[in-house]
This record gives C-alpha cells, sequence and structure tokens, in this order.
C-alpha cells in the first residue's frame, strides 16, 4: 500500500463489492483500489469537496434550504459478467410488467384464472379503473427502473418496483456528470461504460414515437413544491423537452393543448413524471391536479399520448412478490429469472394467521407506497420496538387492511466501500437500474443509482438523508462509442431551440418577472449602496431633513406592510435609520431585497430548465443575509457624530455586499442579454425589465427632484440621482460643470440614446409589445400596443426646460405630472400584456360542488 | 308492473362566469335484472361543446360533457320512464354463514364482486366498524339474514338529519352521532359490512316518496336516493336501503352502482373560473297509469 488512506477492512462474513472474503480486489475495482491506496488523504478530501461543491449546484433547492442529496466520493463498480445477470433480470420483469397491466387492464384472465388473487388488484388504489380498457400499441410501460440488492452472501434480489414516473433518471445523470469531471481519467482506466449513447437513443425514439414532422413532446411534471422536481427538471432539460405542469395543459375536444402564448397548441406525446391517479381530478382523485381536466378521455381517444401510460403504478404491488413465478410461467412461459424479496400478502387469510402468530419476525409494510423518489420510501414497522398499544393497532391494521400490507423477514444487504475522511467504511446499499423501451425492446441503462440503506429496518431505499453512489459498469467492447455527455447535451439544445418558438404562458410570466424582480433588486441596491455611500462620507448633514434618505423612503412609502406604519415611522427624528432597515432587512416588504431575492430564486427555479448553468448558479448565489442591517442601539450614550444613529454600524460591510449583488445581478444581465436567443421569452424577460427600471427611475426623480427644498441640497439631489441611474460619466462626459436640473432632466428622461433613460425604457417597451406574437402587424394596434404608444409619446413630447421649471410652491409640477402618469400606466401595461399573454396560465381549476343524496 | 317517469334536474348558478367546464354523469339508469329502461334523454342548457357516451367500469351509463363556451349557469335535466318488476325476497335463513362468504368457502369471489370486500376512499373496514357490525351476527348467521338486521338497527338506531353531514363526512362521524342521510348510512353500512369480509356496494337511484296522507304531492320535492347490495352465491345481490328498511323494494329505480359514492356522483365536474357556486336539484317520480 501506498501513501493513501487506512486499509478498508468489510465487515466479516458480508459480501463486499470491492473486496472478496480473502482480501483481493474484485474485478473492476483495481484502479479506484489503487487511487484511493496511492493518493494522500488531503487530495482525497479536495476530490470530496469539489464533489460536494458540484453536487450542490446542481441539486441544491433554495426553497427547501438544505440540500438532501449526496453524492458519495467512490462509485460503485459492476464488471461486465454481473451487469449481464442483472440487465437479463431486469428486461424480464419489465416484459412480465408489461404483460400483466395489459392483461389487469384488458381481460383480467390472471385474476379469472386465479394466478392473482382479485383483491390483491382490486385494493390498490392505484388501479385506475377509468383506464381500463385503454391499452397502448407500444406497451404500457416505457420507463421504469428496479432496485437491486444482494444478501450478506452476495446473492441479488429485487426489493422494489417504480413503472410510475421517471423518477431518478435525473439524479443518476446529474451525478455522472459530477463523478466524471472528477474521476474521469479513473473512469477511463476502470474502462467504465459511457451512459450517453443510452439516453440519446431514449431521446430519439421518443422522438419517432410521437410521429408528424415537429411533433411537440413535452414531459408532464409536478411544480416546484414536489420533492422530485430538481431530479424532473435536468431530466427534461437534459433529454432536451419541455417540462410542463397541468396548468400548462388544456384539454379541448378530447385533445391536449399547451397554453401558449401564441395560443393552444396541439401536444402529440408527455413523457409522465406525475402520479397517474393525480392526473385527472375529473375521472381520477378529484384532489389530484396534477395534470389537466379531460386527460383521461384525451387518452382514450389517443392510446398512446402518454407514456409511461395512465395505471402502471399497480404493478408496484409489493402484494405481487410471492405471485411473480407463476405469472413469468404464465406470461412469458419462462422461470422468473430473479425473484423479489421474500414477502407475504397480508390479504392472504392463511398468510394473514400465519404473520400474526408470529409477528415479531416480520416487518410490515404498505403494499402500495406511490412514490418512485429515491430516499423517500416509508420505513417499515416491527412490533418489537412498539408500545402495547401499538402493537394491538398494527395488528388490526393487518386484521382489517391486510390487502394492502406486506410481511416480510429482513434479509440484510451486502456493502459497498463508502468514502470518509478517515478512510474507507463498508456500508450497506441499494442499486437501482433504469430500463426503457427502445425500439420496442427493453434495455438497460448501463449505470445507474446506488443508495447507502438502513440495513436494520429496511427492504427499500429509505434511508431520509439520501446517500447517493454513481455506478460504474465495467465494459468488455474494445471499442467505446464515441459519443459523449457534452456532445449529447450539445446536440439536444438544438432540440430546445426548435421548440423556442412554443413559449409556455406560465414560463412567459415567469421570465417577464424574472426581469421586473432582477431590475428591482438593481435599482433598490444601487439606491442602498448610494445613500450608504452618500452618509458615510458627508459627515457634516444633519439628519432631521437628510436627504439623500428621500429615495429610500419613497420605497417604503409605495408599500404596505402590515404592522408598519408609515405616517408615524415619518415622524421620528431618527426614521432615516427606519428607511435602510425596513428596505434592507424587513422579510415582508416587496419592495425590499428580502421578499426581491427570494421572488427571483422561487422564480429561478420554476424556469429552471430554461436556464443556463451559469444563469442557475448566479441567481441562487444571491443573499440577502450580509445585506441586513446591525443598527445602534437607540439610545447608545456616546455617539460619536449624529450620523452614527441613522446608520447601521456594518455599513461599510452593507456597502460592499450590494456591490457583490449588483455585480452578479450585471453578470445575469449582460449573459440574457448576450447568449439569449432574441426569441419570445427573452421578449417578456426585457419587457420586464424595462417596465420595471421605467418605474423605479421615475420613482427615484420624483423622491428627489419633484420638491426643490433648497439650493444647496439641489446639487445633491442632482448627483444623487444621476449616480444612482448610472449616468453620471455620461453627464461629466457631456457637460463640465456641476448638474443643472434641466440638464439631467434631459439626460434622464427624454434622452433616448441614454440606455438608462425613461424614453429609452418606453421606446423598448412599445418594440417589444410591437413583436409580441399577439401583436398586430397592421394599422390597427392591439390595446396594449396603443397605451406603450402613448406612454412613450408623452414623454417624447416633454421640454426638459418646462420639465425643470420650479412654480411659486418649489415644486415642479410638470415633471410631477408627466412621471405620475408614467407611474399610473405602467400597471396597466403590465395587466394588458398580462391578459393577453400570461391569463391563461392563472386560473386554477375548482371542483364542482357534489350534490348529496338524501 | 310498476311503471315510474322519472325527472331529475340540476342547476348551478356561478357567480362568475366559467370559462370551460368538463363533467361527468352519471344519470342514466343501468341495466339490472329487474328493471327495463323504456325512455332516457338527458337535456344540457347550454349546449355542451363535446359529449360522449360510455359504460364505466361498473358497467354504468356515463356521459363526459365539456363546455367550452363561458356561462353563469349550467342546467342538466335527466328524464327516464323506467319499468321495475318486483323481485322475490330470497328465503335469508338459507344463505350461507357470513363467515363462509368472507373466507370465500362459500364460493369464490371473482375480481367483479371481490372488489366490493376492498376499502374504497368514503368505507374502509377497521375495527370499530366490525365492532358496530358484529351484533347483527352472530357466529354461523346466514349473511342475509344478518344483512338485514344490520339494516333494521340503522334505521331504528340513526335519526335522519342533513344537517349535520356532508359529502365528505367520514364514516366514523356518522357512527358516533348516530345521524345522516341515506348517503351515510349506505357508507356506514358499506364498511361495516366490508369489514367482516362481506361483499357490499353502493348503489344510487330514487324512490317513490309517499304524501302525508290527505296531501297532494308536490312537484320536486323527490330526491336522489342511495342504498346498498350485498352479495351472496346463491341470490346474487340483493338490495338493502337502511334509510327506510326495505329490501328489494319495487319502488326504487337504480341508476348505477360502485364501491362508493365517489364512483357513482350524478354530477361531477371541474371547473374553469366560476367563482362561488349554488346548486338545486328537482327531483319527481311519478306512477305512470298503464
Amino acid at each position: 500500500m501506498g501513501t493513501g488512506g487506512p486499509v478498508y477492512q468489510p465487515q466479516p462474513g458480508v459480501f463486499d463489492e470491492m473486496l472478496t472474503a480473502d482480501g483481493s480486489v474484485r474485478n473492476g475495482w483495481s484502479p479506484l483500489a489503487n487511487w484511493f491506496a496511492n493518493t494522500d488523504p488531503a487530495s482525497q478530501l479536495s476530490c470530496a469537496q469539489k464533489i460536494e461543491r458540484l453536487v450542490f449546484e446542481n441539486f441544491s433547492d433554495p426553497q427547501r434550504g438544505r440540500q438532501l442529496w449526496h453524492l458519495d466520493l467512490i462509485p460503485l463498480v459492476l464488471d461486465r459478467p454481473e451487469w449481464s445477470q442483472i440487465a437479463a433480470a431486469a428486461c424480464q420483469r419489465a416484459r412480465l410488467y408489461n404483460a400483466l397491466l395489459a392483461d389487469l387492464y384488458g381481460a383480467q384472465s390472471v385474476l379469472a384464472k386465479g394466478i392473482l388473487p382479485p383483491t390483491l388488484v382490486m385494493s390498490d388504489m392505484s388501479y385506475l379503473r377509468p383506464l381500463h380498457g385503454v391499452l397502448p400499441d407500444g406497451g404500457h410501460l416505457t420507463f421504469l427502473a428496479l432496485d437491486f440488492a444482494r444478501d450478506p452472501q452476495g446473492n441479488w434480489r429485487i426489493i422494489d418496483t417504480h413503472t410510475e414516473t421517471p423518477a431518478g433518471h435525473g439524479f443518476a445523470l446529474a451525478n455522472r456528470m459530477v463523478v466524471a469531471e472528477v474521476f474521469g481519467s479513473l473512469f477511463r482506466q476502470t474502462r467504465a461504460t459511457r451512459i450517453g449513447q443510452f439516453y440519446q437513443d431514449l431521446t430519439d425514439d421518443i422522438l419517432r414515437r410521437a410521429k408528424g414532422d415537429n411533433p411537440t413532446i413535452a414531459v408532464l411534471a409536478p411544480g416546484p413544491t414536489d420533492a422530485a422536481f430538481v431530479g424532473h427538471s435536468y431530466m427534461a432539460r437534459y433529454m432536451g423537452q419541455m417540462r410542463v405542469e397541468g396548468s400548462d395543459l388544456r384539454v379541448v375536444g378530447n385533445r391536449v393543448y399547451l397554453k401558449t402564448v401564441d395560443g393552444l397548441k396541439k401536444i402529440d406525446l408527455l413523457v409522465r413524471a406525475i402520479e397517474g391517479h393525480r392526473a385527472d381530478p375529473l375521472e381520477l382523485s378529484p384532489d389530484g391536479f396534477d395534470g389537466p381536466v379531460g386527460l383521461v378521455e384525451a387518452c382514450r381517444q389517443n392510446s398512446s399520448l402518454m407514456i409511461n401510460a395512465l395505471g402502471t403504478a399497480v404493478v408496484e404491488n409489493r402484494g405481487l412478490s410471492g405471485y411473480l413465478p407463476a405469472l413469468s410461467r404464465h406470461f412469458l412461459g419462462e422461470d422468473i429469472a430473479l425473484g423479489d424479496s421474500p414477502r407475504i400478502w397480508l390479504g392472504d387469510p392463511a398468510a394473514r394467521a400465519q404473520v400474526l402468530a408470529s409477528l415479531g419476525e416480520y416487518i410490515i409494510h404498505d403494499a402500495q407506497e406511490g412514490t418512485g423518489s429515491p430516499g423517500q420510501a416509508a420505513q417499515g414497522r416491527s412490533i418489537l420496538n412498539l408500545s402495547t398499544e401499538a402493537r394491538a393497532r398494527l395488528e388490526d391494521d393487518i386484521r382489517f387492511n391486510g390487502q394492502k400490507l406486506v410481511a416480510e423477514r429482513p434479509v440484510g444487504f451486502s456493502t459497498a466501500p463508502a468514502w470518509t475522511p478517515d478512510g474507507l467504511r463498508p456500508e450497506p446499499y441499494a442499486l437501482r437500474v433504469f430500463v426503457a423501451s427502445i425500439d420496442g425492446e427493453f434495455q438497460v441503462m448501463p449505470g445507474g443509482l446506488a443508495l447507502t440503506v438502513d440495513a436494520g429496518a429496511t427492504v427499500a431505499l429509505s434511508s431520509t438523508q439520501a446517500r447517493s453512489r454513481d455506478v460504474w459498469v465495467t465494459t468488455d467492447d474494445s471499442l467505446q462509442p464515441a459519443i459523449s455527455l457534452i456532445k449529447i447535451a450539445a446536440q439536444h439544445s438544438t432540440t430546445v431551440q426548435r421548440h423556442a418558438t412554443q413559449l409556455q404562458s406560465r414560463v412567459a410570466d415567469n421570465l417577464f418577472w424574472l426581469g421586473r424582480y432582477c431590475e428591482r433588486a438593481d435599482g433598490i441596491l444601487r439606491i442602498v449602496r448610494q445613500t450608504l455611500q452618500r452618509s458615510t462620507a458627508d459627515l457634516l448633514a444633519m439628519p432631521s431633513s437628510y436627504r439623500p434618505f428621500a429615495a429610500l423612503r419613497r420605497l417604503v412609502e409605495q408599500d404596505e406592510v402590515e404592522g408598519f406604519d408609515f405616517a408615524t415611522a415619518a415622524a421620528q427624528s431618527d426614521s432615516s435609520a427606519i428607511w435602510l432597515n425596513e428596505i434592507c432587512s424587513n422579510e415582508a416588504r416587496t419592495l425590499g431585497i428580502p421578499v426581491t431575492f427570494k421572488n427571483i430564486q422561487n422564480i429561478a427555479i420554476q424556469c429552471r430548465d430554461r436556464l443556463s448553468e451559469d444563469s442557475w448558479r448566479i441567481l441562487t448565489s444571491l443573499e440577502a443575509e450580509p445585506l441586513s442591517c446591525l443598527m445602534p442601539a437607540k439610545d447608545a450614550p456616546t455617539q460619536l457624530h449624529p450620523i452614527d444613529t441613522l446608520l447601521p454600524s456594518n455599513a461599510l460591510d452593507i456597502i460592499e455586499s450590494a456591490d457583490a449583488m449588483i455585480e452578479r445581478l450585471a453578470a445575469f444581465a449582460g449573459m440574457s442579454h448576450e447568449n439569449m436567443t432574441r426569441n419570445t421569452g427573452w421578449l417578456f424577460m426585457d419587457l420586464g425589465r424595462r417596465i420595471e427600471r421605467a418605474k423605479q427611475l421615475s420613482e427615484l426623480l420624483l423622491a428627489l427632484l419633484e420638491k426643490v427644498e433648497n439650493e444647496d441640497t439641489e446639487n445633491d439631489d442632482l448627483l444623487f440621482v444621476l449616480q444612482t441611474a448610472d449616468s453620471y460619466i455620461t453627464f461629466r462626459s457631456r457637460y463640465r460643470f456641476a448638474p443643472e436640473a434641466s440638464l439631467v432632466l434631459d439626460l434622464l428622461v427624454i434622452d433616448e440614446t441614454n440606455p438608462r433613460s425613461l424614453a429609452y425604457q418606453l421606446s423598448r417597451i412599445s418594440d417589444h409589445i410591437a413583436q409580441l406574437p399577439k401583436s398586430a402587424d397592421d394599422a390597427v394596434r392591439a390595446p396594449d400596443q396603443r397605451l406603450a404608444l402613448e406612454i412613450l409619446t408623452k414623454v417624447r413630447l416633454a421640454d426638459a426646460g418646462e420639465l425643470a421649471e420650479v412654480d411659486a410652491k418649489d415644486n415642479r409640477s410638470n415633471l410631477r405630472t408627466l412621471l405620475k402618469t408614467v407611474i399610473a400606466e405602467l400597471p396597466h401595461l403590465t395587466e394588458l400584456v398580462s391578459r393577453q399573454y400570461f391569463s391563461l396560465a392563472d386560473e386554477q381549476p375548482q371542483r364542482l360542488h357534489p350534490q348529496t343524496e338524501n | 308492473m310498476p311503471r315510474y317517469q322519472v325527472s331529475h334536474k340540476t342547476t348551478y348558478a356561478y357567480a362568475s362566469p366559467v370559462i370551460q367546464s368538463h363533467h361527468l354523469l352519471h344519470l342514466g339508469p343501468r341495466t339490472v335484472p329487474h328493471q327495463v329502461v323504456h325512455r332516457h334523454a338527458i337535456i344540457i342548457e347550454p349546449a355542451p361543446a363535446a359529449k360522449s357516451e360510455r359504460t364505466d367500469y361498473f358497467g354504468n351509463p356515463a356521459t363526459l360533457i365539456s363546455m367550452e363556451d363561458q356561462h353563469r349557469e349550467l342546467t342538466v335535466q335527466s328524464v327516464s320512464e323506467i319499468e321495475v318488476n318486483p323481485v322475490t325476497k330470497p328465503d335469508f335463513n338459507a344463505t350461507p354463514s357470513w363467515e363462509a362468504i368472507a373466507s370465500g368457502k362459500a364460493a369464490p369471489m371473482s375480481a367483479e364482486v371481490g372488489q366490493f370486500t376492498c376499502a374504497s376512499r368514503h368505507a374502509r373496514p377497521s375495527r370499530l366498524l366490525y365492532e358496530f357490525a358484529k351484533p347483527s351476527f352472530p357466529q354461523g348467521t346466514p349473511v342475509m339474514e344478518g344483512a338485514r338486521r344490520l339494516t333494521e338497527r340503522i334505521f331504528t338506531e340513526f335519526k335522519f338529519d342533513n344537517s349535520t353531514t356532508d359529502v365528505s363526512t367520514p364514516v366514523e362521524k356518522v357512527l358516533k352521532h348516530k345521524s345522516g342521510v341515506c348517503q351515510d348510512f349506505a357508507h356506514l353500512q358499506i364498511a361495516a359490512l366490508r369489514s367482516l369480509g362481506i361483499p357490499a356496494r353502493y348503489v344510487s337511484g330514487y324512490i317513490l316518496t309517499h304524501p302525508p296522507p290527505g296531501q297532494v304531492k308536490l312537484e320536486g320535492t323527490d330526491a336522489s336516493h342511495a342504498w346498498i347490495s350485498v352479495w351472496s352465491p346463491d341470490t346474487g345481490w340483493v338490495d338493502f336501503d337502511p334509510t327506510n328498511n326495505l329490501v328489494n323494494s319495487p319502488e326504487h329505480v337504480t341508476i348505477a352502482y360502485g364501491r362508493d359514492f365517489e364512483d357513482v356522483s350524478p354530477i361531477g365536474g371541474v371547473l374553469l373560473g366560476g367563482g362561488k357556486h349554488s346548486v338545486a336539484v328537482a327531483v319527481d317520480m311519478r306512477p305512470l297509469d298503464k
């Protein structure tokens, strides 16, 4: 052994994947074992940290806070002969389940012949009766996954089946991306098989099935609140398919349509990533709104509309285990290649009595668990650690609901090495294998997902913290397919382009608001930064009428928040400090930093499949925390200067953080500007950005320039406005003297060449709206076009000198009138655009109250 | 042979316009051995954009309609003319013991029958319901005799009260308060029978009501009704009405059956828009002179 970590010691008597009982390294493991033995612990740690970082970038979910996904440094290696057995068993299962589904949703011959107890199927809520008779040509199953485990002696068994959604593919793909980045050369030395070809073939096959010239295919998945959201989004993006939610779809005349900004577009094929029973509230679970109303009838009319077909979850029923050998002989004329864990279905009266008589030997599980998400299976129940009462409840449950339960004797698991900073440790694990139907044949993805399991009380992949591993399958082929994941990802981005014309209303809505919130965050941050920079530099200002806080005050005033009274706050001597604190720290303020950042991130999650990795990284890195104010104690005795009572003690840190956040937002803006194709999606995002900037700028000008306090502050106010609006350099390059109101207003309001001016925003808004899908090409303009043009024209016709005019009461009433009009009309414009393009997505369907029978 | 004309009219009024709606109707009388449907039609106002007729998993006629035009009111009226043949009441004491039914020893249950022993959303077996049913089923009680006693107990021990329950009231609550409507009594009895392992299904339909002596029957005062059916291999399905303590009555018209109300709800639907809504139901069942 070299300079590496301590020697790996599996548990005696338990099969280990890397080492045999006599300590020699198994086939395929040598490169990894050598690496571990010859790499110093510090380098190992840095590899592990790199993996941790990459996993975080891929899986972090700002909505849930901490990520629950972990990826081990050490993959699981399986050599080809071992793998061939697994693959053969998995494919046989796929064929068997397909045949069983066709029978259960058709003739039900296995129930009539008594090969399968009828109540096993009939008690399962995932047997969807309304789908009886709907038999897809290509079979019910396109995707399935099987969880394999070895017992401590090394014999394989199948512990669970996932036939409902393609959950887990996203995780497997992302794991491989990460591990390949860290362990590329070890991967090649191990001669492990690439998985890209499998997904390429699958994607091509799905395209072929959809038929038609330019078919519309979408992955129908639950929204961001679902635990599997990240995985589904990853898979959809990887395969170059649109991810849609139930509310994006509408069934008209028994066909499924996508709500796009262009109107309804027919969907040709749906990849189902939602649970079947939640797919149609009309005919399936009344509380399931994950699919569009009427989907079941649409599937009746076109049985190949969805893959997997609705109703496939019924073969996940664990009660089937004991009947698989007979079913295999019946349907396939073959013996089952690999059985399930030994399980007893408790709907059988004799079996139930037997289990009740020796309950302590068993773990009781639900027969149908209905989740395909790795790491989320429920723990089984054992009476060993139950109170008398709980035991009685379990016994009653078995007695009265035995049809829905299975009993299982714990078999135990083999181990595989897991990396820890103190060396490798043997951990029990199970292996998820993915199967898909490609060109009418079931094929196994040459890799998978291995997860650490709790060997004591478990029969499934049920660790609450999903500790996962990549799976490397060695290849004996001398020729590796030349295709790599990166190359496929590139090929598929061309597929995405093709769908880009079909922008979902929901996505357009999201992009519009992403643009708005990013611009809002930028605007607020600039005001905060400018205010603090001024205040920390300007030691002479008097707190009572301290002008630079006027912009912040305006932000607070615009936004009513429960429990905050603006008038009371304004009357206080230290109100300036209140404004700053409200904007930076109040987590309920719509125009504050915490809410705006949260809004940005929520939207980023929802349209993650539309964002590049870089954009995603930037947006999820926005942090409001460092900007929150540490305010001085109100009655702190010795203040050096009145200004200190106004400023947070961490003012300089806030300025620095604001700088950093403004940079990030600028990076995102630049990236959207440089990298996004100028399609409708970009139009909506930029439209949002421009509307928000026009509004922010108008408010800023009103706050500081509407009223002239005195000659001295006027100069400061003009400078503040110029700097906040990022136009100071432009002004200085044109005029060599101190700012003068009419010139500043010309630059910031009327000058259409200044990308920070009001006129520029309005002219972009008008152009963008004219390019939107429903805008009229001819002379008759749509209402949103008319309104945009009307606002723009008002600003264009304004005169800088008149705007700067001050009346007898020191007010700029012309400026006020113009800006108030803009501020009042912009929400109408937003409403017109929303109603035209997004409104279809807004309405949530509701159930009709059923009538009671008397 | 009693022959009836039934009109079942439901009117939904919406607070705001419905943009699109889909409805699933179980209003057409199904085929059962003892009744003949002479005439049946469903009238929908406004006219639906699409309408399709099918037979559901349980063999009930079902109608799917979708409305694509904005509307503030929806009226669905089902009109039927049905002949009901009296069924001879079987000898309950000659039926197999309930234990023989539950264990399958009397006869193996087909999938069609067996499904009605399984838990459904509104009728799940439990220890509590088992204890409730047990006094009507001492050891060796013929299954139909036990079912009759349970029907009678619910009729006498429970109060008809349409203010305490709604469509989602669990049977445990009905049992606790000893009150409810026909639907609650049906669910309760089904869940109790299933707790013993006896196949029991939910039947929706209409019942002929009689005005108090000396008064004229008012229009629209009937209601849709629900009762249950219990299975035994020698008798097939036998109807019990726990609300009225009746067995195989010729004054009941069957519309549909299923595991519970959810399978046969007369009108279900999902709306886009509509806001709050109210529903008015008028049912008329009249014997026709020959």
